[in-house]
């Protein structure tokens, strides 16, 4: 028992790494938790992309850059080759779409004009291409058909306008998940530190050259010490477990006991699929 | 007596184990976590095949543009398949959609497109526009079909092929008249980022070896400093032999690092070799010039000294990108001053120069500036240095 208290006499000295840590976990456990409302309609992603007009802002052009401005999130970045190629590494932007010089007067010749890109070849900028190559094909159809500017471009807008009915089904609510997430990886960080800090600072007081002769002198057996240290850390530890849960329960409340009640429903519900796909608890018995 | 001490001090430096293990193995060992975290991720984010669900009722059975394109979609022998498509019943897809095993699934109701998903996301965005792709190109068939007929009835033709307009027409869609030329460039790596800047920590990490060398040389911090300080000996001599062995063990470190990140983490630095190596020397003269700086201006002992050089690395590291690769590119847009006094920027960026750009005026800046970096301290060390006397120690 002395050596237990001896322990915790210790880490009363050295509390304040666990308060710090834990005030650490709360500013920015508590700074994420500003939520968005959930949502239950459909929100399509965007990829972010820049838009290089060498043409001028009108007719075919415009309805273009409207088009992809609609789908797309478009980002402002200085117009230097350097500047464009880092974003795009970096993957500030997905893709880069240069508009030619006399883009729209060559598109209404029937030119089909080239038109330059730059892409990350990722999800987003694949999905990028898919707007743009629609675009194109779309109003490239319709130009073989359609002379007028005005009327092309209304025929364009109006098959682009066309739109799937979306239901969302939610069974999950990611951006509470992702609170709960984010908790739980931050706090890692803190149960280790604490966890490392702690303990080794306790076992080298224990170290100490005099304190260690000391108990080399006393006549408490090795073992038992050494055993009693071991089952101090794991208390120490377990508690230090617990102790973050709970703040989990505390900070982010419904989260965490909706989780908890969604596993046990899984739980139960898949027993008893189990149990009524299992032709033992189906037979009868007579 | 510079060949004689760089001899010794070459030896004393290889036998410090510490010192070994943190210029030697852990630049490895880090790579090696590099390597097994990030390996995966930029696969993750290609696109790739997505597995929906599509309701087979009455309605898609008798819509023939859905059930070609989905067909066409979901083709395994297609090099852009899409798709990987069930055709099920509803129940069936709701269960599917519940057990993650689809993203979410398609239903049609008359001329009305109903699509069920759980959540919002790319894969889902992407389900829903070419579900509309698909339904967009009907209506163009319809519109195209409309204006053909009226041509044919405006030129005074009554007697309309209906099927034959109708399948010209689908076979012009057919037609692939979408011209995108590519000009991005192929080196888009962006982890590779990580590893260059594991060689730029590194290079300043070597700079303890010269702290070490130093300490070696100054009365102040170790009883081989004194015996050197009474000695009749040209100090500089010393000190410069010191350095140039420290650089050498640091050179020896840097290109184990390269090799085994070359050879088994398949790093890829750009083809020029000679300038890789240049980078490599500058970004090492730039760690020995940091060490000898805190070595020499620091009057604190030898343990607070790497400390501070640790310090100064992990942050100069962190905002090179060590620590986040878009540090890095955030550092550049809003403060791009810090980071062009930065050596880790500077060496990070001159490999992200030579990976990425096919011009060399980006590396060449970071070579003169990590060269700036290195004389400027060295200098300092130097002055700080010379003609400091002992009355008594």
């Amino acid at each position: 028992m002395t050596v237990f208290k001896t322990f915790w006499k210790i880490f009363n000295k050295n509390k304040f790494i666990v308060i710090m840590y834990t005030i650490m976990l709360l500013i920015f456990g508590v700074s994420n938790m500003q939520t968005s409302e959930q949502s239950m309609s459909f929100v399509s992603s965007k990829p972010d992309v820049l838009i290089i007009n060498y043409d001028e802002e009108e007719s075919i052009t415009k309805n273009l850059i409207k088009y992809i401005s609609d789908k797309s999130n478009i980002i402002d970045i200085e117009n230097t080759q350097e500047k464009i190629d880092d974003a795009l590494f970096y993957r500030d932007i997905n893709y880069v779409i240069y508009i030619p010089e006399n883009y729209s007067t060559n598109f209404m010749e029937g030119k089909n004009p080239e038109i330059e890109i730059k892409s990350t070849g990722d999800y987003n900028a694949a999905f990028e291409e898919m707007i743009l190559s629609r675009y194109i094909k779309i109003a490239n159809t319709y130009q073989k058909n359609i002379q007028d500017e005005k009327e092309l471009i209304d025929k364009i807008n109006e098959t682009l306008s066309k739109e799937a009915e979306v239901e969302i089904t939610s069974k999950l609510d990611t951006d509470a998940l992702s609170r709960a997430t984010f908790y739980y990886n931050f706090a890692s960080y803190s149960i280790l530190a604490c966890l490392l800090l702690v303990i080794s600072l306790i076992l080298s007081s224990f170290n100490e050259e005099r304190i260690r002769k000391r108990i080399a002198v006393s006549n408490t057996n090795y073992k038992k010490h050494n055993r009693i240290l071991l089952l101090s850390n794991c208390c120490y530890s377990l508690i230090l477990w617990i102790f973050y849960v709970i703040i989990s329960f505390i900070i982010l409340g419904d989260i965490m006991i909706t989780k908890i009640r969604n596993n046990i429903y899984v739980k139960f519900s898949n027993i008893n699929n189990l149990r009524n796909n299992n032709s033992f608890f189906n037979r009868k018995f007579i | 007596m510079f060949i004689h001490n760089f001899k010794y001090a070459f030896k004393t430096l290889f036998r410090n184990k510490m010192l070994i293990f943190w210029t030697f193995a852990f630049p490895i060992i880090l790579g090696t976590l590099f390597n097994m975290a990030f390996s995966n991720i930029e696969n993750s984010e290609k696109l790739q095949i997505i597995d929906i669900a599509i309701i087979e009722n009455e309605d898609f059975q008798n819509n023939e543009v859905f059930k070609t394109s989905f067909r066409e979609l979901s083709d395994e022998n297609n090099k852009e398949r899409l798709f990987n498509t069930q055709y099920t019943t509803e129940e069936k897809a709701k269960e599917l959609l519940d057990k993650d095993e689809i993203i979410g699934y398609m239903k049609l109701e008359g001329n009305k497109t109903i699509l069920t998903f759980t959540t919002n996301g790319i894969e889902e965005t992407i389900f829903k526009y070419v579900t509309e792709e698909i339904e967009q190109t009907s209506e163009l068939i319809q519109n195209l079909s409309e204006l053909e007929i009226q041509k044919e009835i405006t030129s005074g033709n009554y007697s309309i092929d209906y099927e034959k307009i109708y399948n010209n027409i689908s076979e012009k869609i057919k037609e692939d008249n979408v011209k995108l030329k590519n000009t991005s460039n192929d080196n888009l790596s962006y982890t590779m980022i990580e590893f260059y800047t594991l060689i730029a920590m590194t290079c300043l990490y070597g700079g303890c070896l010269s702290i070490i060398s130093i300490n070696q040389n100054l009365a102040n911090m170790s009883n081989k400093g004194k015996r050197v300080a009474v000695s009749p000996t040209k100090k500089g001599t010393i000190i410069l032999s010191s350095l140039f062995a420290s650089y050498i063990v640091q050179l020896i470190g840097l290109a184990m690092l390269f090799a085994y990140t070359l050879l088994v983490l398949k790093v890829d630095y750009g083809d020029n070799t000679g300038l890789i190596i240049l980078l490599a020397m500058a970004g090492s003269l730039a760690g020995l010039a940091l060490g000898t700086f805190v070595g020499t201006i620091f009057k604190i002992n030898e343990n607070a000294k790497t400390g501070v050089l640790i310090a100064l690395t992990m942050l100069w590291c962190y905002l090179s990108g060590m620590m986040g690769i878009s540090m890095k590119y955030i550092v550049d847009k809003n403060v791009p001053f810090i980071n062009q006094i930065n050596p880790a920027s500077m060496i990070t960026d001159g490999f992200y120069s030579l990976y990425y750009y096919n011009t060399l005026e980006r590396y060449y800046t970071n070579i003169v500036g990590l060269l700036i970096f290195a004389v400027a301290l060295i200098a300092i060390s130097f002055f700080s240095l010379r003609r400091q006397k002992y009355d008594s120690i």
